[in-house]
């Protein structure tokens, strides 16, 4: 919880901030994942969340270069890729389409370098309180209609529908966290999991032990 | 006599994990509860001390990371069954950091590992709450600042500035990882 906290601490009252803010991701640190265990208590079901948190360099990258898709830390293994949609870059004409067209890109990379099933894809719009603000609606299905279009270029297996989110809202139109059920609930439901490789890693007693294979002695 | 069950005080600091075993102290030793005292191991001098305090309405003195001890209170009832609540009396500072340096001595793990029951102390008025900036401007109605307090006036974020709430779900979480059975845990 270390890693959540530090990544949240300045959107906090403790931070003595008045506009809340996230620190960027280094580029100077490696992957880091993030874990969080969670369970659905009416179906007594316990799900294991991995989040990597990757710097916004690192898809730059991806985005002028189709192939490094491939060099992206631990994307052979994920199970479901989230492309994100700006929202609040999308509400101004200077910055629209460049927002727009870097998640087309990434998109058609995902899809074309089959780093991601079409099926295991989640178009999320970002900072949906200010698009509702701004009553920017229209401006972001059109946007997701564009994403939508250009992965039937490359599959015809459908991808899922997008899901508009608010980790934060400043405007009062939605609750702050609006749309971040929905993606959970999405991201945890059973898929054509890959098989992992079979590693044995002694990790000690730390918290991580109990994820740890069996050692054949 | 049947076996005893060990349960295990702990808490962040200023939680109340001294007070309450000072208060604990004095009405068994005064024959107040139905559980009836079989024998104490560790130091009586401390939990005389602070049982002292107590009855005086002295503060109890904090623990110090240089006066932790530990307490073993062996308790029967009229059936015979033995509780044993062992204290390990260690100071609030030492589970920050648990929290921050993610790892606890060899004689904690051992008391935490044979635990069959916790008591999770919290202290319902000093909690370090974890509100966020746009819930509080949902609540207020206020908007978005527009600019920010000078950088002097900004923490810096370190783990000890994280809410007691979190500190306290990552230490059940570490203590968990070290159990392999369910326990139950008292707040």
């Amino acid at each position: 919880l270390v890693g959540f906290e530090e990544r949240c601490f300045d959107s906090r009252l403790a931070s003595g901030r008045t506009i809340f803010a996230t620190q960027r991701t280094s580029a100077d640190h490696g992957a880091q994942l993030l874990h969080l265990e969670l369970e659905a208590v009416d179906r007594g079901r316990r799900e294991t969340l991995l989040l990597p948190d990757l710097p916004a360099e690192r898809f730059e990258t991806v985005i002028n270069d189709v192939a490094a898709w491939r060099l992206v830390p631990v994307i052979e293994r994920v199970d479901r890729l989230a492309v994100l949609l700006d929202g609040d870059r999308l509400l101004d004409v200077d910055t629209r389409w460049v927002a727009t067209a870097q998640s087309e890109t990434l998109l058609r990379g995902a899809l074309e370098t089959e780093v991601a099933l079409p099926e295991t894809i989640d178009v999320v719009v970002t900072k949906w309180d200010k698009v509702v603000a701004a009553r920017g609606e229209a401006v972001a299905e059109d946007a997701i209609a564009t994403l939508f279009a250009t992965a039937g270029r490359v599959t015809s297996t459908p991808i899922p529908t997008a899901i508009c989110v608010a980790a934060r809202s400043t405007t009062g139109t939605v609750e702050p966290g609006f749309g971040l059920a929905d993606l959970l609930e999405r991201w945890l439901a059973p898929t054509s999991r890959r098989v992992p490789p079979d590693v044995a890693i002694d990790l000690g007693n730390r918290a991580f032990a109990h994820f740890r294979a069996p050692v054949d002695s | 006599m049947n076996t005893a069950a060990l349960t295990v005080m702990i808490g962040l600091p200023e939680s109340g994990k001294t007070t309450f075993l000072a208060a604990l102290w004095h009405v068994v030793n005064r024959g107040e509860v139905e559980l009836e005292l079989d024998h104490l191991e560790g130091d009586q001098t401390y939990v005389n001390r602070i049982c002292d305090e107590w009855r005086t309405c002295i503060p109890t003195v904090r623990t110090s990371r240089a006066v932790e001890t530990e307490v073993a209170m062996f308790l029967h009832n009229k059936a015979g069954d033995v509780v044993e609540l062992r204290i390990p009396d260690i100071s609030g500072e030492s589970y920050n950091d648990f929290w921050e340096h993610r790892g606890w001595a060899q004689s904690f793990d051992n008391v935490v590992t044979a635990a069959s029951g916790i008591m999770l102390f919290i202290h319902a008025g000093n909690l370090r709450q974890p509100e966020f900036l746009d819930e509080l401007a949902v609540l207020t109605g206020e908007q978005e600042q527009d600019e920010e307090p000078a950088p002097e006036e900004l923490v810096e974020w370190s783990p000890a500035e994280a809410a007691d709430q979190v500190k306290l779900v990552e230490l059940l979480q570490f203590i968990r990882a070290r159990m392999d059975r369910s326990i139950p845990v008292a707040l």
